[in-house]
């Protein structure tokens, strides 16, 4: 898959993937949100300033071998549908990546903000890295890491409580490339269900997406479930069992094969 | 052809303070079959009998002085009504005053104001409409004889926006009849919002629109109506028998119509329902997606979203279905196989109402989330100037398209 699509693809299907996470936190942020999570926003907008839409668009410029965000994205906030106990967060994004080498880099940072009316005296904050493999380093596998900084020894993220260590533990990612990375993101803050909406949703997207997904194997299996799924679900369409009423089957014309070519 | 629902010939009243320009309305409109198009005279006067009737609404003491508003199933009005003829208009005269007192109080169908926003053909690309005028429909006045207003062929410009005139005063009178004894429900519940997967995705500012000091999902239509921002002005009361419905059906109609429906992601109509599930095209021919007649007209596969439509679909001017039910719907192929690509080969364009290749498309971004991607018809090149869809009066050619930074997406 990788060796069929040029760096452009790869770098479209990370710009829209970035700009769908964007936009589903503009959409959430519009709609009734509890207030410890707006006060968040409003605690986080110095220390992490958001990219404007007009911004964002231009910054991940798919055309571009590289780019540095700078500014970050807000996404929805995350964190409590497992277990009300658990406080909600509101996740910020920033990315760089960089096609100029022998092979691509990309570092994702995301920040986590605990939700609630202290932020406003003092942010909590933790802060992970996923990032391409790092031959000839004990991080020479695509993975994810705790991180206090920006960058690489750039500036220290506001309201993480240090010390902590940055190198370990090193989780390994299920990414071999870039578009699997950022997919690897959004999958660890807001689970398969989030991702499969998403492509539902937004079929552009999907279409850029999608071809890299079945080189993760937690995507693999559940392609290779949907297909199995939609195949027995087809074919039981089109071979109505006599015994049992069905509701009236759509006529084989009106599917017009479409169905079987995509597969 | 004017609908049968309304009474027959279906009146026009066009209100120019410029006789010239009113005049000139009227040719433009002589091409549609089997409407009686008059102009208003001695509009002052029937502006003032409108006036009338809301003072003595306040005070109980109702005026039943006839006016002419009350027989038009279109009102068309322009905004500028500053001319020097004192018979037909004032210094401080304005459209969007004609159309609140006409909406208020008279029983006019369907009102389209003139030149308030744009005073020739503009594309709006953030989406959004005008909820604040008190005009069912905000058109700049060179397009109001574009047949696409008209339930005509669609040829060059024509917003998705655009209802059927034709067919409008007639949803108006069925939405004033559904809500006669409604009144004290729920708005929300009376238009098939109140589900929380479906009313949670309305946004703070589309629900503050309703009711600035209630939980808007308990507001009540009357509630809506008296105190809400799409509602009747502060001290104002409703107006005869009847008046708090046709208010309500035309302000409600409005706030789906132009504020939640553009966003397509609590309601969705047909084209953009097939742009993300090609598969509930029961038809090759997409273009059948873009009437707005009746559901079985849109040829989709009925048995798959007709347990998502809206309970009363004469709230739009479109058949809609509701997107939050819609898009977790296993027997959609594109919900069951979420990871397969969609065969998108075609995209609905929202200046001109047709699925266009992707060579004939320019993407923007609207200012709707999450669903901004949206397009346009590209711009002519060279040679294509005077040729469909860009030629004519009515042609994309003239059309101005604003903001233009959406179009940096």
């Amino acid at each position: 898959v990788t060796a069929a699509h040029t760096p452009t693809d790869h770098r479209l299907a990370c710009q829209e993937l970035l700009q769908w996470l964007a936009s589903q936190g503009k959409a959430r942020r519009s709609q009734v949100q509890s207030f410890d999570v707006i006060a968040t926003y409003d605690a986080m907008a110095v220390p992490y300033p958001q990219i404007s839409d007009a911004e964002l668009p231009a910054l991940l410029n798919a055309t571009r071998p590289s780019t540095d965000l700078e500014g970050w994205i807000y996404g929805p906030e995350t964190g409590k549908a497992a277990s009300s106990s658990t406080p909600e967060i509101v996740p910020a994004i920033t990315a760089s990546w960089s096609w100029t080498g022998s092979t691509p880099s990309i570092q994702i940072i995301v920040a986590l903000l605990m939700a609630g009316s202290t932020a406003q005296t003092g942010l909590e904050v933790t802060a992970f890295r996923f990032e391409n493999a790092d031959d000839g380093s004990s991080h020479d596998f695509w993975h994810a890491q705790p991180t206090v900084r920006k960058a690489h020894r750039g500036e220290y993220l506001e309201g993480i409580h240090l010390p902590l260590h940055e190198s370990v533990p090193a989780f390994p990612i299920d990414a071999v490339g870039p578009v699997g990375a950022v997919v690897c993101v959004l999958l660890s803050l807001y689970g398969s269900r989030w991702i499969e909406n998403m492509f539902v949703q937004n079929p552009r997207l999907r279409n850029l997406v999608s071809p890299y997904l079945s080189e993760l194997p937690v995507f693999a299996s559940r392609i290779a479930a949907n297909t199995e799924l939609a195949e027995v679900s087809n074919k039981a369409e089109r071979e109505p069992a006599p015994a049992v009423p069905r509701p009236r089957a759509v006529s084989s014309s009106a599917r017009s094969g479409r169905r079987r070519r995509r597969r | 052809m004017m609908s049968k629902d309304i009474a027959s010939p279906p009146v026009v009243l066009i209100y120019d303070d410029e006789q010239g320009t009113a005049a000139g309305i009227k040719d433009m409109l002589s091409a549609i079959e089997g409407a009686d198009l008059k102009l208003l005279q001695d509009a002052n006067l029937e502006v003032e009998i409108l006036e009338r009737r809301r003072r003595s609404a306040r005070s109980d003491d109702e005026v039943n002085e006839p006016s002419v508003f009350d027989d038009a199933d279109i009102l068309i009005v322009d905004y500028d009504l500053t001319g020097t003829d004192e018979r037909q208009g004032g210094p401080a005269e304005t459209g969007e005053r004609v159309a609140y007192l006409a909406r208020c109080y008279s029983r006019c169908g369907t009102i389209v104001a003139l030149n308030q926003y744009a005073v020739t053909a503009t594309f709006d690309l953030s989406l959004v409409g005008h909820i604040s005028s008190y005009a069912d429909i905000n058109i700049s006045g060179d397009q109001i004889g574009n047949p696409a207003l008209w339930g005509m062929p669609r040829e060059g410009f024509a917003p998705w926006s655009w209802p059927d005139l034709t067919s409008a005063p007639s949803l108006q009178r069925r939405r004033e009849a559904l809500l006669a004894d409604r009144l004290d429900e729920p708005a929300l519940a009376v238009l098939g919002l109140d589900k929380p997967n479906v009313s949670n995705t309305l946004t703070r500012n589309q629900l503050a629109w309703l009711s600035p000091d209630r939980v808007p999902s308990q507001a009540t239509v009357r509630q809506v109506i008296g105190s809400g921002r799409i509602g009747l002005r502060p001290s104002d009361v409703p107006w005869s028998q009847g008046g708090l419905e046709r208010v309500a059906a035309a302000r409600l109609a409005k706030w789906l119509e132009r504020l939640v429906l553009p966003g397509q992601n609590v309601l969705v109509d047909a084209p953009h329902l097939v742009g993300r599930f090609p598969s509930l095209a029961a038809v090759a021919d997409l273009s059948k997606t873009t009437n707005l007649g009746p559901e079985a007209d849109t040829g989709l596969h009925a048995e798959k979203v007709g347990g998502h439509r809206v309970a009363e679909n004469v709230w739009v001017s479109r058949p809609v279905w509701l997107w939050p039910t819609l898009s977790e719907n296993k027997d959609i192929e594109e919900v069951r196989s979420p990871f397969s690509v969609v065969d998108t080969p075609v995209f609905f364009t929202e200046d001109s109402s047709v699925f266009r290749s992707k060579d004939w498309c320019r993407p923007f971004a609207a200012d709707v989330e999450p669903f901004s991607r949206r397009y346009v018809t590209r711009e002519a090149s060279a040679g294509e100037s005077d040729k469909p869809p860009y030629v004519g009066p009515y042609g994309l050619g003239r059309v101005s398209y604003q903001p233009q930074l959406r179009f940096a997406l």
